[in-house]
């Protein structure tokens, strides 16, 4: 009862934090700078109010100014005859016009309505240039835009002063610019975000009220922690949080090709995630990642190479490849498990020398006259087409890799949990006096073990070079073997989870590139979101303070 | 005067209360036996003492003056010294640093090594502890470790030295340095309190004992008015005496023979010396013995864990077991389970069990590359629940599901699921040790009588166990351990406590008890 | 002559951040918490270093704030290593990471651009600081003999370099004469017997593990406030790893590592000078040079020259037990 009670409290307070969080976000989102009207000022208010059946009704309100009227009518009504003109109280005039729908709007203004995955307008409005130049100075615009549902966002431009109030937004502009221009606007609808953080908190609450799945609790809370910091910097930087993690949505769900590329940044991910977990069931930390990679890829490079000069049968090729590159990371990876499993050198230490060792190896074989590519970069030439992973689609290179990475997932999940051989690793990895005792060979599971996740990270590497760079080049393949150890600790080394974490670190960098193009957040933030994440996987112990979970050894 | 007195101690941990209202008292200037078996509470009642735990209840009276310890800091102060049973040394340092560390002479910013040299030394001399005080620990062998641990607790001005276990670690030459170190010792003034099981020592050295058993004080004797064997029975006790009804053994042919084992043990000195005995399948072969005679090295030698010096193990053949034993020497622990030979270890929780695996899994480490629990390297879940249902009924394992992870069961259930695997292997020959430590008395019943059935189903059972009365109760034969050898082998009818006890005590019949 | 000084300047000016950042390492480990995070307490040092020196004009304070940030970023690891017991491999991957994209992301913040900083002003060298100008061109032919040249040359260093062979010996001297480097050695050896002589684990370690960032961040510093005069992207390219490498080869002791990093430093200044040296008639590419360090730190992690063992308690957690 007691128990229950704090747990309550614990909840309550989380839940308070949560909404303090969002009070602050949403204050910065809100935090109006609206200016002050100018006394001599004459106004022309637009305001537009989109419904969800496609019609604009658009009011345009201004003082009774012939010459103002003739312009206003012209450029932001287009003319129609059917627009309806009264005076109102105040004695400005007011013009109303309805749009039946977003085809009757074009030359007032343009209306693209994106269906996939958001509910996202984009409008282009024109800003007139005033033809009186002594005057134009004087009179400012309005626009208000309002959409069915939704929440609004401008595209970036830091002369626009803008105020955005839920699915609304007001723009003022002085008509002094040089020459005619556009503005931008779009309008997203947050929901999915929202209804994905809501499910993030709701899963959280249920799992600890539950007690059931308390193992996602600290992943969750982790990402949700990091996202938070992640907000904080986005602040202290002045952009909107809200804006910024919209920007990140888009990048991913906004178009075929974004989501396309962020399954393309997820491949990689789960192979080096899947090379980490795999050991660390074992009870090793394979962080050589990077080198394995590299080693993988430029395998693959060369059996892709010698398609060259000899025909290959596409099928055979790419067999080939893959099982080259497999097999050279794996043989590769042995080594540190020698080292472990003869002369006890920790595993740690090992790959990180055999990262560099790699590197400057790959560094000298690149630009060997026997593979060096004629021009200055240090890289192979293409490779054949016959070792080309197949892409999905035409103009994507988003390709039948990550159909591989997936079955090697499930079949990763399948010998760990499934067959005896997984068996043995996990009784290695979890307590190795019990495992020796129980007439498991140590030492030849260390090897077999570092031998297979060296051999996942490989495939990282061929996957690269068969599906994307079609080459081998030195810069490239730096970053996936670490990243592949937040994805694997994140869902704490489980493969089948690992396919979700490597989708959750494919959007944080598809997102991130995204949202460092269009509001300018340095995309170094998804690193240290990265960061941050592990920093509280690794000290669970915050995390479990703050939830008060037992630790279940 | 009493230098020292505990009144009253009680500590529990979780659901152990390893302290039990525990009161004794030590007068100055003696060495005072505290004696136990392993688990007894002893070490827990000096960690109390020396301050690295608190006490739930019970207060600690110093030269008759109450003395609470916030930490060993306060302990030193107060003028107690621990020599731990697991050095505490670092190997890379030497003796000298070893001693001062933590209270370095003269504490300005550097180090007066010379100085704190020159103390070493004059300490060394003053009690007769001769170490180089240059050398670095981990050149030095253990005997001279302990003098630097001693010398540890002198620099710091103790007047009241613990010594937990002392001899455990030491050959006999060293031991009897170490008597001599302690009987200085006494001489200069310091109060000794001297945590051992072994009995000779006990009785050689000490002025007072006072027994420990589950946790509560035995009794407090002079040491000149009790044998050994006294002690024996009040470290072991009759208490628990379960009557197992079993019927005469029917002996069939040879199980397990070994033949001459010479064995090292971590710390490479000899701790098992010339071990030869036999089992022979259908009879239950209880080796009695107080703990570290070489019993865990024994059980590792013929599981293949460690290998030998010298000597062989065999077994009779799995298949044809009257077709004459086959040498299993050297094989590697999986061997050794295909020729036959299954295990219980001591420890279930560093050997015997992999805690976080549930109990389906528990039940099949070792067998599950094997039909039906895989079949081509896939593991067979249904074969494993199945197996795991038959053997939860079969043992009476209470768990709520045979999912729930091992760590989750209580001690008793936990070795049933080990008995449970090992037996599953149907072996000819079964080592099973301390089958019922820390285990609860229903289980224990159980457990006894499933290693009776094994017997009666013609198994060779080697029993190791340091409950007298278990080996007492279930042997039909017993051998003696004693310093790595086997003093004497005897049937279970012949076995009387006083006998075993003078045995467990190293007292050979005919031989003079202070040899 | 001048080749002589100018090999000898190449190598301290490589081996420097090499063992600077080694002496650190062997602080923090020594101590008993490993520290794979060199790397990124060299970046922090470096960048911190840049946008000390661009707010206050002056690198010296530059250098400061360099050395006080790598030690506060070093405290994020003791603090998950210490207080939580965390895997202390995890957390210095987590640094690396955290380092890395931090550095970038306030660059683009503070400076506005991509990749690299604006220059700042860089720590004037020995030859600077000792007021030894560089003869004009003409007058060294006129006297035909260079002996200011040479002068100007054999100075023509970082002072950092200077503190950095200090801070070698002062290291040395402290880990091994004085009290507070032997409970430092003590509590890496066997944690629970520091313990138990009332000397502070978390305290030792918190020191030890603040002082292997203070040194990085000294190194960074040296990298950026002496080497280039700007921050660059993942300026310390694996000389944290290196310095790894060093630590470990040198087993633990500040003046082996120095030696080892003086070797490392040979090897890669050695590219300055000959582009594909000739051993034994076999031309060795320099990337093989290159490896050497890497190469080096396993054989002898394997024990094959001269076994290197590491403090018995490295890595381990300290928790006080509830039943010992």
């Amino acid at each position: 009862m007691l128990n229950n009670m704090t747990n309550l409290k614990l909840s309550v307070k989380i839940a308070v934090i949560f909404i303090l969080a969002f009070f602050l976000m949403a204050a910065q989102f809100t935090g109006a700078v609206s200016s002050a009207i100018a006394g001599e000022t004459r106004w022309i208010n637009v305001s537009s109010k989109i419904s969800a059946d496609g019609s604009m009704t658009r009011e345009v309100k201004l003082s009774p100014d012939a010459e103002l009227l003739k312009f206003a009518k012209a450029e932001f009504l287009g003319d129609f005859p059917d627009l309806i003109e009264e005076k109102c109280s105040d004695g400005l005039v007011k013009m109303t016009k309805k749009f039946v729908d977003l085809e009757e709007c074009v030359g007032v203004l343009m209306v693209q309505k994106d269906l996939y995955f958001t509910d996202r307008y984009q409008i282009r409005q024109s800003l007139p240039l005033y033809p009186d130049e002594k005057v134009m100075r004087d009179i400012k615009v309005r626009f208000e835009f309002e959409l069915p549902n939704g929440v609004i966002k401008i595209l970036k431009d830091r002369k626009l002063q803008s105020r955005q109030l839920g699915s609304q937004t007001v723009n003022e502009f002085t008509l002094d610019h040089a020459g005619n221009m556009d503005l931008y606007y779009q309008f997203n609808n947050y929901k999915p975000i929202t209804a994905v953080l809501l499910a993030a908190f709701l899963i959280f609450i249920a799992a600890r009220m539950t007690r059931r799945f308390n193992f996602i609790l600290i992943p969750v809370l982790a990402v949700l922690i990091a996202f938070f910091f992640a907000g904080i910097a986005i602040i202290v930087i002045g952009e909107s949080p809200v804006s910024a993690m919209g920007a990140m949505y888009e990048g991913v769900f906004a178009s075929r090709t974004n989501f396309l590329n962020m399954l393309l940044a997820t491949t990689p991910l789960i192979f080096t995630g899947l090379a980490v977990s795999f050991a660390f069931n074992c009870g090793l930390f394979n962080i050589g990642g990077e080198g394995q990679v590299m080693i993988g890829g430029f395998a693959a490079a060369l059996v892709g190479i010698v398609g060259l000069k000899f025909a290959i049968n596409p099928m055979v090729h790419v067999i080939m490849a893959i099982l080259a590159a497999g097999l050279a990371a794996g043989l590769y990876s042995l080594i540190a498990g020698v080292f472990r499993a003869k002369f006890n050198v920790h595993e740690v230490i090992s790959t990180i020398m055999l990262n560099y060792i790699a590197y400057t190896l790959l560094g000298f074989l690149v630009v060997h006259p026997w593979f060096k590519e004629n021009g200055p970069n240090p890289q192979t030439p293409e490779i054949a087409h016959s070792a080309f992973l197949p892409a999905f689609f035409a103009r994507h290179d988003f390709n039948y890799g990550f159909i591989l990475a997936l079955v090697m997932a499930v079949f990763m999940w399948f010998i760990l949990y499934k067959t005896s051989f997984g068996f043995n690793i996990r009784s290695v990895g979890l307590n190795a006096k019990a495992a020796e005792y129980s007439g498991i060979n140590i030492s030849k599971t260390i090897m077999l073990t570092m031998f297979i996740s060296g051999m996942l990270a490989g495939l990282a590497g061929s996957e690269r070079v068969m599906g994307l760079f079609h080459k081998y080049n030195s810069t490239a393949f730096v970053g996936y073997g670490i990243d592949g150890i937040a994805v694997s600790l994140l869902v704490n080394n489980n493969p089948l989870g690992i396919i979700l974490s490597a989708l959750l670190f494919g959007f944080l960098k598809t997102g991130g590139s995204y949202m460092n193009r269009e509001i300018g957040v340095p995309v170094e933030l998804v690193v240290v979101v990265q960061a941050v994440i592990i920093f509280f996987i690794a000290a669970d112990k915050i995390v479990r303070n703050m939830l008060n979970v037992k630790e279940s050894r | 005067m009493n230098a020292l007195s505990m009144k009253g101690i009680t500590k529990r941990f979780k659901n152990v209360v390893a302290n039990d209202d525990i009161t004794f008292a030590v007068a100055k200037n003696t060495i005072h036996g505290l004696v136990g078996e392993n688990g007894a509470g002893k070490s827990t009642l000096m960690n109390i003492l020396y301050g690295l735990l608190e006490p739930d209840e019970g207060e600690i009276f110093v030269n008759e003056k109450i003395a609470g310890f916030k930490g060993p800091k306060d302990a030193i102060e107060a003028g107690i010294g621990m020599v731990h049973q697991h050095f505490m040394l670092a190997g890379p340092l030497t003796v000298t640093e070893n001693i001062i560390l933590g209270s370095e002479p003269e504490g300005g910013l550097f180090l007066n090594y010379k100085k704190a040299r020159e103390m070493v030394a004059e300490l060394s001399d003053r009690y007769g502890l001769i170490v180089d005080p240059d050398a670095r620990i981990e050149s030095i062998p253990v005997g001279l470790a302990q003098r630097v641990e001693i010398l540890k607790t002198l620099y710091r001005g103790a007047k009241i030295i613990i010594l937990d276990e002392p001899t455990a670690v030491l050959t006999p030459q060293e031991v009897r340095e170490l008597l001599k170190i302690m009987d200085n010792l006494r001489k200069n003034g310091v109060t000794i309190i001297f945590i051992s099981h072994k009995l000779k020592e006990i009785k050689r050295i000490t002025d007072e004992i006072t027994v420990i058993r589950h946790g509560k004080t035995i009794g407090t004797e002079p040491t000149s008015k009790v044998t050994e064997n006294d002690i024996a029975r009040m470290m072991v006790g009759r208490d628990v005496v379960f009557n197992v009804e079993k019927g005469k053994a029917r002996i069939l042919g040879q199980g397990l023979t070994l033949d001459g084992i010479v064995a090292k043990n971590d710390k490479g000195l000899t701790c098992l010396k010339h071990v030869s005995l036999e089992v022979k399948r259908g009879e239950i072969f209880g080796i009695a013995g107080v703990e570290g005679n070489g019993q865990s090295e024994l059980l590792e030698v013929i599981s293949g864990l460690r290998k030998p010096v010298s000597g062989n193990v065999m077994v009779c053949d799995r298949t044809n077991p009257d077709t004459g034993e086959k040498d299993i020497t050297g094989m590697t622990p999986d061997e050794i389970y295909e020729s036959g030979v299954a295990h219980v270890p001591e420890d279930r929780h560093k050997r015997g069990l992999q805690l976080n695996f549930n109990i389906e899994e528990n039940l099949v480490t070792s067998l599950i590359h094997k039909k039906p629990f895989s079949s081509f390297g896939m593991i067979c879940s249904d074969a494993l629940a199945n197996n795991a249902a038959e053997k939860i009924k079969e043992y009476d394992i209470r768990c709520g599901s045979s999912r729930v992870k091992a760590q989750n069961l209580s001690g008793g259930n936990q070795q049933k699921v080990v008995i449970a695997r090992e037996l599953s292997k149907q072996p000819r020959v079964i080592i099973i040790a301390q089958p019922t430590r820390g285990v609860d008395i229903g289980a224990i019943e159980f457990i006894h009588q499933k290693i009776i059935e094994l017997r009666d189903s013609g198994v060779a059972v080697l029993l190791i166990s340091a409950e007298l009365s278990e080996i007492m109760n279930l042997s039909d034969r017993i051998g003696v351990i004693y310093e790595g050898e086997i003093l004497e082998t005897m049937d279970a009818a012949d076995a009387t406590e006083e006998k075993l006890g003078l045995l467990m005590a190293g007292i050979k019949k005919g031989v003079n008890a202070n040899a | 002559m001048e080749f002589l000084i100018r090999l000898i300047i190449s190598t301290l000016s490589m081996a420097a951040p090499l063992f600077i950042t080694a002496v650190g390492g062997i602080f923090s480990e020594r101590s008993g918490v490993i520290n794979i995070a060199l790397e990124g307490m060299m970046l922090i040092g470096a960048f911190f270093g840049v946008v000390g020196c661009f707010y206050t004009g002056s690198p010296w304070l530059g250098l400061l704030i360099a050395v006080i940030a790598g030690g506060l970023f070093a405290a994020i690891h003791a603090v998950i290593s210490i207080k939580y017991h965390s895997n202390q491999v995890v957390s210095g991957v987590a640094l690396n990471m955290l380092a890395s994209g931090l550095t970038v992301f306030l660059l683009d913040i503070i400076f506005g651009i991509k990749g690299t900083s604006e220059n700042v002003a860089t720590i004037p060298n020995m030859n600077a600081i000792l007021g030894v100008v560089k003869p004009a061109a003409e007058a060294v032919k006129q006297a035909g003999f260079d002996n200011r040249m040479l002068l100007y040359k054999a100075l023509d260093f970082s002072p950092i370099i200077l503190i950095g062979i200090a801070v070698v010996f002062i290291a040395h001297t402290v880990l091994f004469k004085t009290v507070f480097g032997l409970r430092l050695r003590a509590t890496g050896e066997h944690a629970k017997a520091a313990d138990t002589l009332g000397i502070s684990v978390s305290k030792m370690r918190y020191a030890g593990v603040i002082i292997s960032g203070i040194l990085a961040g000294l190194a960074g510093a040296y990298l950026s406030l002496s080497l280039t005069g700007a921050f660059r992207k993942d300026m310390s390219a694996g000389r944290g790893y290196i310095a790894l490498a060093a630590m470990i080869t040198g087993k633990w002791s500040p003046i082996n590592a120095f030696i080892a990093s003086l070797f490392f430093g040979f090897a890669q200044a050695l590219e300055f000078f000959i582009s594909e040296p000739v051993i034994l008639g076999v031309k060795i590419p320099q990337q093989f040079i290159q490896m050497l360090p890497y190469i080096l730190t396993m054989i002898v992690l394997a024990g094959f020259i001269g076994k290197s063992v590491s403090p018995h308690d490295l890595g381990k957690p300290y928790v006080k037990d509830e039943k010992l």
